[in-house]
């Protein structure tokens, strides 16, 4: 069975989000580049939000064919374009970007049986509406934090409203600059 | 001059309601008071521990003073060692109405200026001022800027419900991580100083 394993960056308050949508609270550094990068064989397959997917999309093509790029983001380049991506959106749009499925909604049962098909894990990248739909459905196998040493103040909450969850801590892992990975499965 | 250190028990969703008891804070309908229990551990209790043996004194809300006041000066025998501690040791309390602190060892704080009476008390401490519960008053230590760290005790669940230690509309603050430790059941001690 394919795990589902979501990531996301968050602020030391628990914001995945600042409210103006702005990123300068994230760390990306040489060290997180080599974290991401080294985990990219994990996966196949990449689920999306909108807006998570228009930020990808406005990036990673381009980086494939930027000569200026680090090892570690052609990597991800490279992995993020041979990927399946699945992107929920209510809206209809016409992806640019190749190996991208349209979905109009979170279906439950249309992920169960992405999940028993034979591949590798699923990843879900930021997405905070995604993750809370699917964390209410019991759909996420694994939970990647990376905690940014920042308190944002305010933004937007990954878990609200959503029904209680049990984890079992993982991994604990200190970066150079002070973020955190912490590492959850999903108990029993 | 003494450090303030906020160290809370939260849920990885950040709350931070009713860690201890069922009935502890029920406020807002919450369900599930008591959380804490099948993740505190001997780790957890080495760390709290630690930071007793470095602190000089308590700050704390009106109403984690009315859940310690009730259950320290009686508590368990188990327990025997913190409830020396607890016991014996300065606590500020602030409250918006006076009253009288029957707990041993009760400063009061209350009207007028707050924040400058908890500066003042700052000079005259030389080690730690431990806060813990008190999800109001370190609203007010965020805002005026005087917490100096942060040691928060992640346990490994979401609730989806609850009281949050970080409220909507705290200033931005950049934090330096101090250190990172993991207990056998799963809690994640972080511990992050203000950058100034």
């Amino acid at each position: 069975m394919r795990k589902i394993v979501m990531y996301n960056m968050i602020s030391v308050d628990g914001y995945f989000a600042a409210p103006d949508g702005s990123l300068d609270w994230q760390v990306v550094d040489e060290e997180f580049d080599r974290y991401a990068a080294s985990t990219m064989q994990e996966f196949d397959t990449v689920l999306f939000g909108r807006v998570t997917y228009d930020l990808f999309a406005g990036f990673w093509p381009q980086a494939l064919h930027d000569a200026s790029v680090s090892a570690e983001n052609m990597t991800i380049a490279r992995a993020l374009s041979q990927w399946q991506k699945i992107v929920f959106s209510a809206q209809v749009f016409n992806p640019d970007w190749q190996r991208t499925q349209v979905l109009h909604e979170v279906n439950a049962n249309f992920l169960k049986s992405l999940k028993s098909q034979p591949g590798k894990n699923i990843a879900l990248y930021g997405s905070g509406t995604i993750v809370r739909q699917l964390s209410r459905f019991g759909l996420i196998d694994e939970y990647r934090f990376m905690v940014n040493p920042v308190i944002l103040g305010s933004g937007k909450l990954l878990f609200d409203g959503v029904s209680p969850i049990k984890l079992d801590l993982v991994e604990e892992r200190a970066f150079d600059s002070g973020s955190i990975l912490l590492r959850y499965h999903i108990n029993g | 001059m003494g450090k303030i250190i906020v160290s809370e028990s939260i849920t990885l969703d950040g709350v931070m309601q009713s860690p201890g008891f069922p009935d502890e804070d029920t406020e807002g309908g919450f369900t599930y008071g008591g959380w804490i229990a099948s993740y505190w551990d001997e780790d957890a209790a080495r760390v709290t521990e630690e930071d007793f043996t470095n602190a000089e004194a308590f700050l704390i809300g009106r109403k984690t003073y009315d859940i310690w006041a009730k259950y320290w000066p009686s508590a368990p025998s188990e327990e025997a060692d913190a409830a020396t501690f607890m016991n014996s040791t300065r606590k500020y309390v602030v409250s918006e109405t006076p009253f009288e602190p029957e707990w041993e060892n009760t400063r009061l704080i209350t009207g007028g200026d707050v924040v400058e009476q908890i500066k003042t008390i700052k000079t005259q401490v030389k080690k730690n001022i431990l806060v813990g519960g008190s999800g109001q008053l370190v609203q007010t230590l965020m805002e005026a800027g005087l917490v100096d760290e942060y040691e928060l005790m992640v346990v490994p669940l979401v609730l989806g419900t609850g009281k949050r230690l970080f409220r909507e509309g705290n200033p931005r603050q950049e934090l330096e991580l101090l250190g990172t430790k993991t207990t056998k059941s799963g809690i994640a001690v972080l511990t992050y100083k203000v950058k100034v």
